[in-house]
């Protein structure tokens, strides 16, 4: 499939420069086509009926589950649907039994999401530690070695920072972890949609990501970890679905995946998800990387010839995707976003992009300007944009 | 595909405990959009391409891309084709033979088989022979065999209880390669009955040649949709029954 043909699939760019994929990215028109079907054709509950269409309904949901479970190497029983990133990690730092004196590991990095369930442990007497990257946003490894001691239960880091775009040495960090005997949990969220991700090399305990940052539709995400597991986190939601028996006095909880999906799930989402998962292996993960990288080097070129631009992170291509942040010196990074939504229609997110630690880090009072690319965009389209700056940086 | 059984065995005048290597069966229950369609008594072996196979070659579907979803889980087999509500059943049709067959026979439905495939005679000699040593048919004598073949080369071989099931998976197969059925031709151990013949014209394979007998019916069906039907290949020899030009001895020359 040609990368100027897929514009097709979503028609909502007829009109926009969409760049804020970091965000949530955009629909294509399959994957709401399958959202619709399922209302419009078998519209049931899941695991839950014996009549037709909950058999279909949940065949098509367990299709999702394998389909998500192969675009990242793991077993179908491994993989939990959440909400979205931020109820995977919930669900882990909720679930674990904490002991006063537990220690956990975290960066600077960080998404809120990755952040605020571990700060709020503060309160059960577990304490946090922080690794802090350069201004470049890299890790030094060694760091991580000298934080993680025998109290650190868990480490906590983002594969790819939603703020620098820069890449996690994630196995490295996992060396360590093992060592040391220390859970490791990644966020997922900016790198599953974008590099191929297999969790047999990783060497994480938990995976979290969302299906909505991948074309599928919000309201889905993964929590992916090892079945030996599911015995030692505690449910984030009780309900249906989720048991084996219950009487008046207890309950015993399934032994699978289920145990952590009480409640009707969000089975169009999923399935749509599903179907997202077909659209990005159809073009291929190789594929969309080498895309976004082409069009990074084009955007960072462009933006490092401009005077009064300030870009943050790592400048080689190679440590990065295609997410970049930056400021035009003397202006509010809200306002360069508005002035490229009512010059050209580019959408971009500006603010603290829910890392409002690394923003004081930085320095950075109102955020930054962040453009975030996909398999959507163009390199016309990152001209436009570099010409649009061009000009505000004019004025 | 084999089970040890017990078994007492009589030789001359004495019954002697013992164990025998049998062929396993299984029932496979097919669902399709929720319904129960069909149970057919398989070979535990190739089960999707059984089911896709056999789908196909009942004209369930046109191709393998109806399939929406196809989960199989020991004995059941879900499929998912792409109208959901649609129900489908099947149209009974008491056959010849053992596995079930086929469920359909209206004359002015036959397929025509359009293919300008030739092939010689060795093809078909090489062919059985590159299965007939095959161990499951040595040891329990209960399966039979099925290969499809692209000149000399083999696509697919399958093994079954039933002679049906066995063509419905290596039609299975072929789908799932994207083989294009009008350059293959099948080989086969079992019988050819009407059913065979019908398969083969349904899923526009030329050619279906055996090492056993022919039926009346099937060559009258093979004379109507364009199959070439060979009987009894054994040894040297072999007897074309219909639509023979496809069958040729280019090879003479070089032996």
């Amino acid at each position: 499939m040609n990368f100027a043909e897929i514009k097709t699939d979503f028609p909502i760019l007829k009109d926009i420069i969409y760049m804020d994929s970091a965000s949530t990215s955009l629909t294509p028109e399959p994957v709401l086509n399958a959202v619709l079907k399922y209302y419009r054709e078998y519209n049931a509950n899941v695991g839950r009926g014996v009549h037709r269409l909950s058999q279909i309904a949940s065949q098509k949901y367990k299709d999702a589950r394998r389909k998500v479970a192969d675009f990242i190497s793991a077993n179908e029983e491994e993989v939990i649907f959440t909400k979205n990133t931020t109820e995977a990690i919930n669900t882990v730092a909720s679930g674990l039994r904490w002991k006063k004196g537990d220690k956990v590991v975290t960066t600077l990095l960080e998404h809120h999401s990755n952040f605020l369930p571990w700060l709020r442990l503060k309160s059960f007497g577990v304490a946090l530690d922080i690794v802090k990257p350069d201004k470049n946003g890299k890790f030094n490894v060694s760091d991580f070695e000298e934080m993680i001691d025998d109290k650190t239960r868990l480490v906590a880091v983002t594969y790819i920072s939603n703020v620098l775009g820069t890449i996690t040495p994630i196995e490295e960090i996992s060396a360590i972890c093992k060592k040391k005997n220390a859970l490791l949990l990644v966020d997922g969220a900016q790198s599953v949609p974008h590099i191929h991700v297999d969790v047999r090399n990783l060497g994480c305990n938990f995976l979290c990501f969302s299906g909505h940052k991948m074309l599928g539709p919000k309201g889905t995400g993964i929590l992916w970890m090892k079945e030996d597991f599911f015995d030692r986190l505690e449910p984030l939601n009780f309900g249906g679905g989720m048991i084996d028996d219950v009487s008046l006095n207890s309950y015993e909880l399934t032994k699978g995946y289920e145990r952590f999906e009480g409640g009707t799930p969000n089975i169009a989402g999923v399935i749509g998800f599903g179907r997202a998962i077909d659209y990005l292996n159809k073009i291929g993960m190789d594929k969309i990387k080498d895309h976004e990288a082409k069009l990074t080097e084009r955007l960072l070129e462009g933006l490092l010839e401009m005077k009064r631009v300030e870009i943050y992170g790592s400048l080689n291509s190679k440590e990065r995707i295609g997410i970049v942040s930056f400021n035009i010196k003397g202006l509010n990074p809200h306002d360069v976003a508005l002035m490229l939504d009512e010059a050209s229609n580019i959408m971009v997110r500006s603010g603290h992009l829910c890392c409002m630690p690394l923003m004081k880090y930085f320095g950075l009072k109102e955020g930054v300007v962040r453009v975030s690319l996909y398999l959507y965009n163009t390199e016309e389209e990152v001209d436009t944009f570099l010409e649009t700056v061009k000009e505000i940086v004019k004025c | 595909m084999l089970k040890k059984f017990n078994c007492l065995k009589f030789n001359a005048n004495n019954f002697i405990k013992s164990k025998h290597e049998v062929v396993e069966e299984l029932p496979l229950s097919i669902f399709i959009n929720g319904r129960h369609f069909v149970t057919a008594m398989i070979s535990p072996q190739m089960v999707r391409e059984f089911v896709i196979g056999y789908l196909f070659s009942e004209k369930v579907i046109k191709n393998i891309k109806k399939i929406e979803s196809l989960q199989i889980e020991k004995n059941i087999a879900k499929v998912i084709i792409n109208n959901p509500l649609k129900v489908l059943s099947v149209k009974k049709l008491i056959v010849s033979g053992c596995g079930g067959g086929s469920s359909f026979l209206d004359e002015l439905k036959l397929p025509k088989i359009s293919s300008n495939l030739k092939i010689d005679v060795s093809d078909i000699f090489s062919g059985l022979k590159s299965f007939l040593n095959s161990d499951l048919h040595r040891i329990t004598g209960g399966v039979h065999i099925v290969g499809l073949f692209h000149k000399k080369a083999v696509i697919c071989i399958s093994e079954d209880l039933g002679r049906h099931n066995a063509l419905d998976k290596v039609i299975g197969c072929g789908l799932i390669k994207n083989v294009d059925f009008k350059t293959t031709f099948v080989v086969c151990t079992g019988r050819i009955s009407f059913d065979m013949a019908l398969k083969c014209s349904v899923a526009s394979i030329p050619i279906i040649a055996s090492r056993g007998a022919t039926t009346s019916l099937a060559i009258e069906i093979a004379e109507k949709t364009g199959l070439t039907t060979v009987g009894f290949v054994r040894g040297r020899r072999m007897n074309i029954y219909t639509n023979g030009k496809r069958i040729c001895r280019i090879d003479t020359r070089d032996r």
